[in-house]
């Protein structure tokens, strides 16, 4: 069928006799579901290219172990019943950059533990602000950050750190000046007289 | 350098020891190895379990709001080991508190019901919690924190008469007590001989000084856990909850453990 328009949310289209008058654009949506066709080979939950469905319409595969699978992938993975369900969020590169820190706070971190960031169940949340502790535990407008790394990155002892040691690298690496021949004062050119003379 | 850099000193002047998770800031969640219990972690780690009432803190502990992608909000309350000796004895490192989702607690000696509400939020909604307090002026809070909670039963009676309230209690998966009372060890029997299941567990926290002021606290844990030896309570481990209490230690075990069956019986 030439007119496969790949409905995205449907999963099957009824095979209607195409109207004339669309016979006019038939080479432009051609086009373009070739191009559509070529760029999403794969198939989704939602939209499945039209060799994989059978007159119009999904079926679900006659294998057990297959169907099983295809169950699996459509379920959101969670942390399980015991823990509410809580689910796991999708890994954005802000929040991957958050639980890294989390993790680098650890040192005994291997390889394996590395892997398991990838599946992590957490979620981002936010302390909320009550009205009484108003002057004992707030963040400022300034303070207020919208990620962890950012947060920790703000704090003024880890400004200052980190401060302190980009001073001592640089002073380490800045290469040896002629601060010893200048003369500073009188007693200094006294003694470099000999070196003029 | 600016004389004011970074508004430090406003920051840290006031309140410096209730905790350092201000609000507004961020943390991420995680489940911890207890079921039923999360983590938070920020530049304090807490900690924390979900509240089953979004929106109210029981006792003004923090609580932080997490938006669900494709959900409801969902809230958790920070849980603070210096008030509850169940939040010391996890934090200590016990290894099961055997109080999980969907299980029955029976909760001796529940007070305002701060550490109730907690235990409330662990079993969540198809869990049950009997929380038994005798004062009743704490009896009051606990009442007015169960009105919100649907799992919670509080009950003012004395736990020593476990015949009084038995008509209220059904059969309970845990036990946990914490009386201070110098009987504690026949009280929990008591309630254990009433509600508790064959195979069921207890978590016990006991205060060397309620029991006996004058010898040393260890002697005091020994002798108490000789007197559940006695009463068919089978200990399985025993934690101090030092950092946060002084002379406590907590103790769980089993009551009435079935018998291991040898593999040539069978």
């Amino acid at each position: 069928m030439p007119e496969s328009k790949a409905v995205i949310g449907l999963r099957w289209e009824p095979k209607l006799p195409a109207l004339p008058f669309q016979s006019k654009t038939t080479s432009m949506s051609d086009s373009g579901s070739v191009s559509r066709s070529r760029n999403e080979p794969q198939s989704t939950s939602l939209w499945k290219p039209n060799q994989q469905l059978i007159d119009g319409l999904f079926l679900p595969p006659n294998d057990p172990s297959k169907v099983n699978k295809l169950l699996r992938k459509q379920v959101k993975d969670t942390a399980g019943t015991a823990w509410f369900d809580m689910p796991a969020p999708t890994l954005t590169p802000e929040l991957k950059k958050d639980l890294q820190l989390l993790k680098s706070n650890m040192p005994h971190l291997n390889g394996f533990e590395a892997l398991l960031l990838h599946n992590a169940k957490a979620q981002v949340g936010t302390v909320v602000e009550s009205v009484t502790d108003y002057y004992s535990g707030r963040m400022t407008k300034k303070e207020k950050k919208p990620t962890l790394a950012d947060e920790l990155l703000s704090d003024p002892a880890v400004r200052q750190y980190r401060k302190r040691k980009v001073r001592e690298i640089e002073e380490r690496n800045r290469p040896a000046g002629n601060e010893k021949w200048k003369i500073k004062g009188r007693q200094t050119f006294k003694r470099a007289k000999q070196r003029r003379h | 350098m600016k004389p004011r850099s970074g508004g430090r000193g406003g920051g840290r002047g006031r309140g410096g020891g209730r905790g350092g998770m201000k609000g507004g800031s961020k943390v991420v969640v995680e489940p911890h190895r207890h079921e039923g219990v999360f983590v938070a972690k920020g530049k304090e780690d807490a900690l924390v379990t979900k509240n089953m009432v979004p929106g109210e803190a029981v006792y003004n502990e923090k609580r932080i709001a997490v938006q669900n992608e494709d959900g409801p909000k969902v809230e958790y309350r920070v849980w603070n080991p210096f008030r509850s000796k169940l939040a010391a004895a996890i934090l200590g490192g016990v290894d099961n508190i055997w109080i999980k989702p969907g299980a029955k607690v029976l909760y001796l000696g529940a007070a305002s019901g701060t550490t109730v509400s907690h235990v409330s939020d662990v079993v969540g909604p198809n869990g049950v919690v009997y929380a038994v307090e005798f004062s009743h002026r704490s009896g009051r809070d606990l009442v007015n924190m169960a009105k919100k909670r649907t799992n919670v039963i509080p009950i003012i009676e004395d736990a020593r008469h476990p015949a009084k309230y038995r008509m209220l209690v059904g059969m309970v998966d845990v036990i946990f007590s914490d009386v201070a009372q110098p009987d504690q060890a026949r009280i929990l029997a008591l309630n254990a001989s009433y509600f508790l299941k064959a195979g069921g567990h207890f978590v016990i926290s006991i205060k060397a000084n309620c029991i006996d002021s004058t010898v040393p606290a260890e002697a005091v844990f020994q002798s108490e856990v000789k007197k559940l030896q006695q009463e068919q309570f089978k200990p399985f481990e025993q934690v101090t909850l030092e950092p946060f209490e002084r002379d406590h230690a907590c103790v769980v075990g089993g009551y009435r453990m079935p018998k291991k069956q040898k593999a040539g019986a069978a």
